[in-house]
């Protein structure tokens, strides 16, 4: 990994006026999921297959700062392939992988219980909040103990998946795969979440980013939580076609941090 | 070897069925009725079953092998009823019994074909006749010598429910008694039957003792190897009655020390035998014991059990082997639900913190968890709750701050919900409480001890010195280190960033006092801080603790401490070793000659681990350290963390503190502990000590002094220096034989009249205590009549008995999690509360009027304990639930280990301080000796006066191989920190015969001087051994009005040779005698020894060995041989 070297010759952090700039330019800076690391040819990256594609170091998470990540990609053969995803994985502490429900959250569905909730239910019912609606079609999940300011991100209370969401005029309605085996009186603040994989897309409007003939640059701001302790970059690729021969190169792939 | 062990006779098996039951006499019962019978109501009071026939240990039929988990069989009768009772381990918490736990017996009785069967489990249910009477209850126990709780099971068995009126004599029964064990399951059998069916032979016999095996002692045997092997037969009858053990022990004999994996000891049965002869009065009891230590698991031994009568009637038989970690791996209770565990600990002393851990499995994943902790009242002071919101919980570590918790018991209770709704607990429990030894500041008194001065300080220079030693800060860290008088460095110690050296900083001088002067400098180097806090202690000792405090995030590719020293003084090296090393190989630890990275093989190094002491100079000038723990360095894993290299005229000692590229983004601090040598000169007056070697007598002239005093009289179950009823005749008899000898009669009834005296209040109060091994306080002879008492003193010992574990066990142990029944000689952590105690118990033993303090163990302790000492986590894992029999073969995942070289300094440091603030002056200085057989670390033995040494692996070359010079000049001679050493030897051998090796100790104490060994085995019957004993210390060695010159002492010595290997211990007396101890460390050579330094003009050479008169000073010496000559003056 190359750094931007603005200052001291001893020391070895890039700074842009406060910026910082992360190049994963080597073989070495990142690898799959698992460890294997990928072809690295002519300056580029190859990814081929299925690929969760990250760099090799976790970042500590500055509140302070905030990140920007970018890559130019290309298809490696005249053949079309399928969008890749960009992405940051958040870590906890102890460096494990937060999954999506703990974090992703579904807009305006920050609420309250409108009943108790016991152990065993399975069924939960949450007042409706202004202006929301449901969005995409991902499943979601409820989270207990969320803040309006959204500083219990990432919050490891919630629930399993739910099977049922009905919105109804003044609550919602949500059936719980599993109970939750916890007790909540009503007005516990809740909020929904979706529950995904491991990954925050950095746009969530635009999932998939798909290669062309030319060189394309795509990326920008990493949302951030500020509960979040350490993240990795992430390109999440997926062709399960086996033996196949297509290939996407990636260039210029960074971090940078202002 | 079952084949080479069996009795020869043959089993001969009666057949009694067609269906298959058999009776076989390999294993026999013939005892008579019960005079006193037990009450049938689950509890065995003392001697309630007496009169029973008791064997411990079920044999496996899958490994043929004693189970690991322990249990009894009790039989007996009386004209009502067959007694039966089985005494077993219970799982350990959160486990429990269950309906696969039962016991069995199974009566054949004369002329049937099938036996009546009793079969139960705790509850009572099972194969239970009407008209039996059951009775269970769990509860501690000696049959296990309480470790952990057992169940035990009663039975009363109507003789009408085995279809009989009574037990005729002589009429043989079938018998068998089972434990079945569940979860892992498993069968230990009382007699292992060849083939379905068979049986015991069991003989009711009116004429008849009753004879039992009552088991393998409480001396912690799966653990410690100690064993206490009792055979037990009670005369019933109203006459005499005369009983034989035939009984032996046969196994592999343990090396000296912990060699069991020594290959070359394989193959070499030993038989041990457990036998006598006794007659007994009526109502007598007589015991057939044997005691032995080191019986370390690894190869299956045999226990062949056979008592009889003078009258050569069998009453008891019975064959088992075992061993202990074959049938671990076998069977053990083992949770297959996977229950969850939880782990907790407070820390009084750490912040008043107390750590919880709960641990679940995939096998029973878990809805919910509620960890609480209340009060003796059960008033909840802290609640952690986790949900697993549909999914498993997952395993979870938390912490909270109790501050000021009043004195008084506490419980922790993890109760977890299943998904189904069922509930597991598991409860852990501390305490809060007071002991006299709290707070006393014992050993911290600001003073010095002799033979050390006041620092001086140079301000000006800011050079320190301390009585041989000294240091010049700048330049880095020192520009100078000096050793008697002389700067060894050949450039400044330095530590390295990025490959670039950081400046001294700014120093300041914090304080200024006789015994402690403190610096502090500061570095800022760009976005780097470093604060450098230097604490000299009297002794020459420098803690610097390093704080790095990056003031913006600094990537670091390496960061290292630089030590350069002057070649010269550059050769010889150590560093802690492995016992087995010593044992196997040839431990050279000269420093190479060479250019460029030497390779100092002769170290025990790890990829990835730095050395916690390293040592190198001359044998005497040099510059050690220790460092406890790595916590905060970046290091590769796959090599080590540092070099030795020679550069032109220096040798640099480089320590790696990054070599893993790492980004500091907060503050930290590391700790070394710096000591130049030689700390202080050898207080030579200690050279008077000899002792019994065995069978060897005190030498004639020689100061008698071992560490045999006891610790422990009760035993390892109690206090350290319990006695009972508060007696402590046993310490003031030891002080008051001060001097004398005390005959084995006089001692034999110093032994009887305690017990007379005490046996009832011990029977009562104290019931694991051993009356065989209170006896040997008084019967072992080496312990009594010492000229200087030196008390042995265990720090590494820890005992969940103490009053004071459940307050100080997360504190003491040397896991992250305390251990709740961990019971062990070689665990604690010396913390300073833990000195605390031992500096209480220390100074009563000077009250008493014992001289000195020996300290064992060393240098165990630390671990891994993430508060109280410097473990830390380096990376996530499982915490594991231990227990005292498995807490050692533990490595719980991700912890990175830590040592305690700190805590022994600080024992050694208070303990010459106590001793000196209670005027205990020996030879003028306070006596600590420290049991340093893997390094006389300078930092830790700088307040002590002698050690320990050697005590390694015995079996293999000889002395010379396994302790070569430079291992002399390095460690053994305790040059570097001014100590006499006091060498363990053995002269057990697979690749000599024991006499020759006999010959090489002999040629290697007279080469090295190392006259004051102690302790092990030397061949019996080796006369030049006995000799050169009573000629040398009568002759005056380590007297002070003579000199007693070892050939590495400062003094030169007046009788040279000219063979170059030769080397030689010379004692130069005022009246114009002087001896010469040769010692040849080479190949045969002839030698010529110059004796005109002695200036004795003319003079008469006697050789000691064979009393000529010798007609030449020259001599021919065999390879590693040995002479010994008197020189007089005419």
């Amino acid at each position: 990994m190359k750094k931007s070297i603005i200052l001291s010759s001893m020391l070895t952090v890039a700074c842009f006026a406060g910026a910082a700039e992360y190049v994963f330019d080597s073989q070495a800076d990142c690898r799959l999921e698992g460890g294997k690391r990928l072809e690295f040819k002519d300056g580029c990256h190859v990814l081929k297959g299925a690929c969760h594609f990250m760099t090799d170091k976790a970042f500590t998470n500055n509140p302070a700062k905030k990140y920007k990540l970018f890559a130019d990609i290309k298809r490696g053969t005249n053949q079309k392939t399928s969008g890749l995803t960009f992405a940051v994985m958040y870590l906890d502490e102890k460096g494990r992988t937060i999954q999506t429900r703990e974090y992703l959250t579904v807009p305006n569905s920050f609420t309250e219980l409108a009943k108790p909730m016991k152990p065993t239910d399975k069924v939960i019912t949450l007042k409706k909040p202004a202006n929301f609606k449901k969005g995409y079609n991902w499943p979601v999940v409820v989270a207990f103990e969320a803040k309006a300011d959204e500083s219990d991100i990432p919050n490891p209370k919630v629930t399993t998946k739910t099977s049922k969401v009905v919105i109804g005029a003044d609550t919602i309605t949500v059936t719980l795969d599993k109970p939750t085996f916890a007790a909540y009186p009503a007005g516990t603040k809740v909020r929904l979440h979706y529950a995904l994989a491991f990954y925050r897309p950095l746009n969530i409007d635009k999932f998939y980013n798909h290669p062309t003939d030319k060189w394309v640059t795509i990326g920008g701001d990493v949302p951030m939580p500020k509960g979040v302790k350490k993240f990795k970059p992430v390109i999440v690729y997926y062709d399960w076609a086996k033996g196949t021969t297509k290939t996407v190169l990636v260039r210029n792939f960074k971090l940078i941090e202002e | 070897m079952q084949k080479r062990f069996l009795i020869a006779a043959l089993s001969i098996s009666t057949a009694v069925s067609a269906l298959g039951y058999s009776l076989s006499d390999e294993t026999l019962l013939r005892f008579s009725a019960m005079p006193e019978v037990p009450v049938i109501d689950g509890k065995i009071d003392y001697n309630e079953w007496k009169y029973a026939s008791t064997t411990f240990g079920g044999i496996s039929p899958k490994t043929k092998l004693m189970t690991f988990r322990q249990n009894d069989f009790r039989i007996g009768y009386d004209d009502k009823f067959v007694y039966f009772s089985i005494t077993s381990e219970i799982p350990l918490p959160p486990q429990t019994l269950d309906k696969d736990d039962c016991v069995e017996l199974q009566l054949l009785p004369p002329g049937k074909t099938k036996p009546v069967v009793i079969k139960y489990d705790y509850s009572g249910k099972g194969q239970v006749p009407a008209g039996v009477k059951i009775r269970s209850s769990i509860a501690y126990t000696t049959m296990n010598a309480e470790q952990g709780k057992c169940w035990i099971t009663e039975a009363a068995i109507p003789y009408s429910v085995l279809g009989v009126s009574k037990f005729n004599d002589g009429e043989k029964w079938g018998l068998q008694m089972i434990r079945h064990w569940s979860s892992k399951k498993e069968t230990g059998y009382f007699h292992l039957p060849k083939k379905n069916g068979e049986m015991a032979t069991f003989i009711p016999d009116s004429k008849a003792p009753v004879c039992s095996f009552d088991g393998f002692g409480l001396l912690m045997y799966q653990n410690a190897g100690n064993y206490m092997w009792t055979y037990r037969a009670e005369n019933t009858q109203k006459h005499k009655f005369g009983v034989i053990s035939k009984s032996y022990r046969s196994g592999v004999n343990a090396a000296a020390t912990l060699d069991i994996t020594n290959p070359d000891l394989i193959g070499k049965e030993v038989k041990a035998l457990i036998a006598g002869n006794k007659m007994l009065n009526p109502g007598e009891t007589a015991l057939f014991q044997l005691h032995m230590v080191a019986q370390f698991a690894g190869k299956p031994r045999l226990l062949y059990s056979h008592l009889k009568g003078y009258n050569n009637i069998d009453y008891y038989k019975r064959v088992m082997f075992w061993d202990t970690s074959i049938s671990q791996r076998a069977a053990t209770y083992k949770d297959e639900i996977g229950l969850p565990y939880l782990n907790a600990g407070y820390y009084p002393s750490y912040g008043e913190k107390l750590r919880v851990a709960a641990s679940f499995n995939k096998k029973l994943p878990i809805a919910n968890v509620s960890i609480t902790v209340r009060n003796s009242k059960g008033k909840v002071l802290h609640r952690f709750s986790r949900s697993g919101f549909g999914r498993p919980v997952e395993d979870f570590e938390d912490e909270v701050i109790l501050k000021n918790l009043p004195v008084d018991s506490y419980t922790v209770t993890m109760e977890s919900m299943d998904m189904n709704g069922k509930t597991y607990n598991h409860v852990r429990t501390f305490a809060i409480a007071k002991f006299p030894w709290q707070g006393l500041n014992l050993g911290k008194e600001r003073i010095i001890i002799p033979p050390f001065k006041p620092l001086k300080l140079n301000k000006q220079t800011r050079e320190i010195h301390a009585l041989l030693t000294g240091y010049k800060i700048g330049g880095g860290i020192w520009n100078a280190v000096y050793a008697e008088g002389e700067n060894i460095l050949a450039a400044p110690i330095q530590f390295v960033l990025n490959g670039k050296p950081l400046p001294a900083g700014n120093i300041k001088l914090l304080s200024a006092e006789k015994d402690r002067i403190v610096y502090e400098a500061t570095v800022t180097e760009g976005k780097l801080k470093l604060i450098l806090n230097q604490e000299y202690d009297y002794d020459g000792f420098c803690k610097l603790t390093t704080k790095i405090i990056p003031l913006a995030p600094i990537k670091v590719k390496s960061f290292e401490l630089h030590i350069p020293m002057k070649d010269k003084y550059a050769k010889y090296y150590a560093t802690i070793r492995g016992n087995r090393p010593r044992a196997q190989g040839k431990p050279d630890t000269t420093i190479p000659a060479g250019q460029g990275v030497l390779d100092i093989k002769g170290a025990l190094q790890e990829n990835g681990r730095v050395m916690n002491y390293f040592w190198f100079g001359t044998a005497y000038k040099g510059f050690s350290w220790i460092i406890d723990t790595q916590k905060g360095f970046s290091i590769e894993k796959k090599k080590y963390p540092h070099r030795m290299v020679r550069n032109g005229n220096a040798v640099i000692f480089v320590q790696d503190i990054v070599n893993r590229q790492t980004v500091w983004d907060a503050p930290w601090e590391f700790t070394f502990g710096f000591s130049p040598t030689p700390v202080k000169p050898i207080n030579k007056n200690y050279r008077t000590l000899s002792t019994w070697m065995y069978d060897y007598p005190l030498p004639t002239g020689a100061d008698k002094c071992n560490m045999q005093v006891e610790q422990l009289p009760l035993g390892d179950y109690y206090d350290v220096q319990a006695v009972p009823n508060g007696d402590d005749y046993y310490y003031r008899q030891i002080v008051a034989s001060r001097g004398k000898v005390i005959s084995d009669a006089e001692r034999n009834r110093m032994a009887d009249a305690y017990i007379a005296k005490h046996k009832d209040w011990i029977l009562r109060n104290a019931p694991l205590a051993d009356f065989s091994l209170i006896r040997k306080l008084f019967t072992t002879k080496r312990a009594w009549g010492d000229h200087y008492m030196l008390m042995y003193n265990d720090p590494a010992y820890y005992s969940y008995r103490w009053k004071e574990a459940e307050m100080y066990k997360a504190e003491w142990l040397p896991f992250d999690y305390p251990v709740d029944d961990a019971l062990n000689e070689y665990v604690a952590n010396k913390t300073p509360e833990y000195i605390d105690k031992m500096l209480w118990e220390m100074r009563r033993y000077v009250r008493w009027g014992l001289d000195g303090m020996n300290f064992d163990c060393f240098p165990l302790g630390g671990g891994r304990n993430t508060v109280s000492m410097g473990a830390f986590r380096e990376k996530p894992g499982r915490v594991p639930l231990m227990y005292n029999h498995n807490m050692l073969q533990f490595v719980p995942e991700g912890i990175i280990y830590a040592r305690n070289f700190f805590g022994w300094r600080e024992l050694t440091k208070r303990t010459a301080h106590m001793l000196y603030t209670e005027g205990k002056l020996i030879h003028g200085v306070p006596w600590v000796e420290l049991h340093a057989t893997d390094a006389a670390v300078p930092a830790v033995a700088a307040f002590c006066s002698t050690v320990i040494t050697m005590e390694c692996g015995s079996a293999g070359k000889d002395y010379f191989d396994r302790f070569p010079e430079s291992y002399v000049l390095s460690d053994l001679a305790g040059t570097q920190a001014g100590v006499a050493p006091r060498p363990i030897v053995s002269t057990h051998s697979t690749k000599l015969t024991r006499a020759e090796q006999v010959k090489s100790l002999i040629s290697w104490i007279f080469a090295y001087g190392m006259m004051n060994y102690c302790d092990q085995g030397v061949l019996k019957g080796q006369k030049d051994f006995r000799v050169q004993r009573d000629a040398i210390f009568g002759f005056g060695y380590g007297r002070p009005q003579n000199k007693t010159i070892a050939f590495y002492d400062k003094e030169p010595q007046p009788i040279t040779c000219n063979a170059p290997m030769v080397r030689t211990t010379q004692v130069i007396r005022p009246d114009g005698k002087a001896l010469l101890m040769i010692g040849n460390t080479g190949d045969k050579v002839k030698v010529k020894f110059d004796l005109s330094g002695l200036k004795y003009g003319k003079y008469k050479v006697t050789d000691l060995f064979t009393g000529k008169v010798l007609t030449s000073t020259e001599l021919e010496l065999p390879r590693h041989g040995y002479a010994l000559w008197k020189i007089e003056k005419l």
